[in-house]
């Protein structure tokens, strides 16, 4: 029985706090202008989406071919591949490798892939400490929160919360919200961690079939050290993130922090193509539902997807709601398209929780189009049964009307359509037009009656009779 | 098993086909000056940016350091580590200064590409505090695309990074900090 | 030419003057413009909604009341839009219905892109700051202008047309394309986030010193001029074909 995620109410109650909401709606807007910026100094930008978005488009029409080829050449490296058909095998396979190793502490590196799994809570149910290294992730672990942005987690916390918390968790000095203090704190502490974790986890930004290996992009550094310290490597990552050829990542790589965050490149963009020497290198390729997707004309694009976040930063909705008001692993325009394909019952308000203005679609950097997707996903939610019955009989009472000429043009319905457009619309909530707007005024006549009008005294005055020469 | 559920899953779902476009149909962005662009946009990064004659200065031009681990002696020339039992990435913690070589470096980014062959133990370059990679003018391309041309002649290293300035995080309030987990500074050396 | 003119089912019924401006816009330029009478509906509401079914009967009836034109011209972006990109699976795949579909204009586009217009017909003043407020579906949609997301040459259809009239200002605003909120049904079903998203755009008009806030959308304009009203502000919303064609004003 799932609870059925209501956005409307989630983002009602973030935006009671309207200041708040402002700094998070500028916060956001401000990462959207760094983008903007970058963007605007690459001439060939637009064909550089084009291109990202055909070479997603020519993977995902062979990714079987792509994932055996990516398997076979990983092996060829000394890499260990495994298949994870669900969540659970993710979680199990993840979990036999530090078992089978004894590993008790790890750290991990941003991936929304092991949160979309639940790792955390499964490894730690197991006995295996896990730190989330990514400072973001640190702070919303230390929260005991979720993310509430794939690139920006802590996106939604203030700087004094920062400051409480690493007062409260790491002894930092009380009040003190300087933020290179805090991160200079964060610094010395995961150190620690990393020097003392005996694997590291990390997600996957692109897996390259031709050669096969991983990229994994980061400004921190975090993920590398996770990776060159501890002798144990695994790369969690979704089946979509393989491209064909190296050489393709001049392409992704000049798309995806441009779209992210505004800079040309992270500052490290590691290449892994084998174990260091001494030490363990798997890669878990999960599929979840992917497969699915995959099958689905209507939502296959949403595969391409390199998880840049641009799409959250520019939709209006999410500024104002915040991440968390989607209740789902990636919020969004993204995660509005993916959530209802695990639970559309559950997620049955995210598709609706747009206006479709089409900003999304246009900063995507591998052109998907989502606002086509999310009214796409309004159909299919339709068809499942999960818009509320009055909302459907008011449609259904609509489509009828307005499509009968005789019934529009009636004067009477024409003042009945006037007050039934806004009832319709109040009609799911009592007076939720009237809550914050005056109504539009019902005018004397409509348009097709004065037209009817003017076109009868210009007659009358034309006319010989009217005593004209 | 999980393998062949997997594949079999994929499989099905029939996706038509769609070709591989011919990413040499991509107009690809250069500039007048790309060593201008690199400086501007290392700059931009949080990286510095100076010249000297020989790699040798730049020993002399990075004071106030604790330990140094300089790769770029000796030619460049180090040994990657292949035996295990050599191998402790832990020994990197108290580098200060890290100074090797770089091997391409890309105008469009402030990216320099660098691998085990440079300084043998991945681990110094995000262990070190700090960073000097020396780089020459025939090492500079354009675009990332011209890097990858360019290193597609030598065979696939296990690791290789792009490094672009040091390691910063905007994770508190959008506010950048320099030096997040990483290097807390990274300068540039152009030799000759 | 033969022209019609399709009317949006809310303008016909709540914006009668807005309405009339773009028919008397496009007969200043010489046109002889037809409203067949049994219009009705392009059948958005419904479909945007996700009640495609619902919506069928509206878009047959657009296709037969709209036969033998050689353009129609719609005063509303996200009608035309409906029409030229949203009726797959709604009418019927022919050549007929097809090209029904791609003669269907929105206003400004057709007197940019099919009349060419490059002054109005007679001169016309608007002496007042005003903002653009750039509707959604007839920019990302139709592309009547480029979006700030876009990396292209700049243009804009509207600034093209409003430039035409005398002493008019027109004033930059901090987000120069961001939505409004309206949305149709999300105006209500998510009426925090959609109050919110109005009252912001209206606040980048005022900070920007506009008087008046011109869109190419009455929709946009009844969501905005709601909250205006609620809240007493002076500001005012026009319909671009009010501009155009001339309009009284007092500010």
């Amino acid at each position: 029985m799932s609870t059925i995620i209501k956005h409307p109410v989630n983002a009602a109650e973030f935006i009671e706090d309207l200041e708040r909401t402002h700094w998070h709606d500028d916060s956001l807007w401000f990462v959207r202008s760094k983008r903007d910026k970058a963007t605007s100094a690459v001439p060939e930008w637009e064909k550089l989406r084009q291109m990202g978005s055909d070479i997603k488009d020519h993977m995902l029409s062979r990714i079987d071919h792509y994932l055996e080829e990516f398997e076979a050449n990983c092996q060829k490296n000394g890499i260990q591949v495994h298949f994870a058909h669900t969540a659970e095998d993710h979680n199990r396979i993840v979990h036999g490798i530090l078992e089978r190793n004894g590993v008790k502490r790890i750290v991990k590196s941003k991936s929304m892939l092991t949160e979309e799994c639940h790792l955390n809570p499964y490894l730690e149910e197991r006995g295996v400490d896990v730190i989330d290294t990514d400072l973001g992730e640190r702070i919303v672990q230390l929260r005991d929160e979720r993310p509430s942005h794939i690139v920006l987690p802590a996106i939604h916390i203030k700087k004094s919360e920062v400051s409480e918390l690493f007062h409260d968790k790491l002894g930092t000095e009380k009040g003190n919200e300087d933020p290179k203090y805090l991160a200079e704190s964060a610094r010395g502490h995961l150190r620690e961690k990393f020097l003392d974790a005996e694997a590291g986890i990390t997600g996957v930004n692109f897996a390259i079939a031709e050669t096969g290996g991983v990229v994994i992009c980061t400004n921190e550094g975090n993920a590398d050290l996770g990776i060159a310290l501890p002798p144990i490597h695994i790369a969690c990552m979704g089946m979509e993130k393989l491209i064909p050829k190296i050489d393709h990542l001049g392409v992704f790589l000049r798309l995806l922090a441009r779209s992210a965050t505004g800079q040309p490149i992270t500052a490290y963009s590691s290449h892994f193509h084998g174990p260091r020497p001494g030490g363990e290198m798997h890669v878990v390729i999960v599929n979840n539902g992917r497969s699915e997707i995959l099958g689905q004309d209507d939502f296959r694009n949403a595969l391409k997807c390199i998880r840049c976040g641009a799409c959250m930063n520019t939709c209006p909705i999410y500024r104002r709601s915040g991440g968390h008001s989607y209740g789902a692993t990636v919020p969004g325009p993204i995660g509005s398209i993916l959530s209802p394909t695990i639970d559309k019952k559950k997620y049955s308000t995210l598709p609706f929780a747009s206006t479709l203005c089409g900003s999304c679609t246009d900063v995507c950097p591998v052109k998907i189009n989502l606002h086509e997707q999310l009214l796409l996903w309004r159909k299919h939610i339709v068809k499942a049964g999960h818009l509320p019955k009055t909302k459907r009989f008011a449609m259904r009472v609509m489509g009828k009307l307005l499509a009968s000429p005789t019934l529009f043009k009636m004067g009477g319905v024409g003042l009945r359509m006037s007050r039934f457009m806004p009832r319709f619309m109040i009609y799911h909530r009592l007076n939720a037009w009237g809550r914050h707007r005056e109504m539009p005024e019902i005018p004397k006549s409509s348009f097709r009656k004065q037209l009817a009008e003017r076109n009868k005294n210009n007659s009358t005055s034309n006319s010989p009779k009217g005593g004209d020469a | 098993m999980s393998r062949e559920t997997f594949l079999a899953a994929v499989r099905k779902a029939k996706v038509p086909e769609k070709p591989m476009p011919d990413l040499a149909s991509l107009p690809k962005q250069r500039f007048d000056d790309p060593l201008a662009t690199f400086q501007s946009v290392l700059e931009f990064v949080g990286g510095r940016f100076e010249r000297v004659a020989s790699v040798d200065e730049i020993r002399g031009r990075m004071t106030g350091h604790g330990i140094v681990l300089d790769h770029t002696a000796n030619g460049g020339k180090i040994e990657t580590q292949t035996d295990p039992s050599q191998v402790n990435p832990h020994e990197n913690k108290g580098i200060d200064l890290l100074i090797f070589n770089g091997v391409v470096a890309v105008a469009e980014s402030a990216a320099i590409w660098v691998t085990e062959k440079q300084v043998k133990d991945p681990a110094s370059l995000f262990l070190a505090q700090h960073m000097a990679i020396a780089i020459r003018e025939e090492d500079l391309v354009h675009n990332l695309h011209e890097a990858y041309e360019k290193l597609a002649t030598q065979p696939v290293p296990r690791f290789g990074v792009f490094i672009s300035g040091p390691s910063k995080t905007a994770d508190i309030e959008q506010c950048l900090v320099i030096g997040a987990h990483g290097a807390r500074s990274l300068t540039i050396f152009l030799v000759g | 030419m033969k022209v019609a003119l399709f009317v949006p089912c809310y303008m016909d019924q709540l914006f009668p003057d807005a309405a009339m401006a773009s028919l008397e816009l496009l007969e200043s330029f010489g046109l002889m413009v037809d409203f067949p009478e049994a219009q009705t509906c392009c059948g958005q509401p419904m479909a945007n909604t996700g009640c495609v079914s619902d919506s069928i009967g509206c878009a047959k009836h657009y296709m037969n009341t709209f036969k033998g034109y050689d353009a129609v011209v719609c005063p509303s972006g996200s009608c035309t839009s409906m029409i030229r990109n949203h009726y797959d699976g709604l009418v019927d795949d022919d050549d007929e219905t097809n090209a029904i579909r791609d003669k269907t204009y929105e206003l400004c586009e057709f007197l940019v892109d099919v009349l060419m217009v490059e002054k109005l017909a007679r001169p016309t003043r608007f002496p007042y700051k005003v903002g653009i407020h750039q509707a959604c579906h007839g920019l990302r949609e139709l592309r009547l202008g480029k979006s700030s997301e876009q990396n292209i040459a700049h243009f804009s259809k509207l600034r093209q047309l409003l430039d035409m009239v005398d002493d008019i200002d027109v004033v930059d605003l901090q987000r120069p394309d961001e939505c409004c909120g309206f949305g149709g049904t999300f105006a209500v079903n998510e009426e925090a986030t959609s109050v919110l998203m109005g009252n912001d755009r209206i606040a980048d008009h005022e900070k920007a010193g506009a008087d008046f806030i011109i869109s190419a959308d009455m929709s946009c304009l009844m969501h905005m001029q709601g909250l205006i009203r609620r809240q007493d502000k002076p500001m005012q919303v026009k319909h671009i074909a009010e501009i155009l064609r001339g309009t009284e004003v007092s500010v």
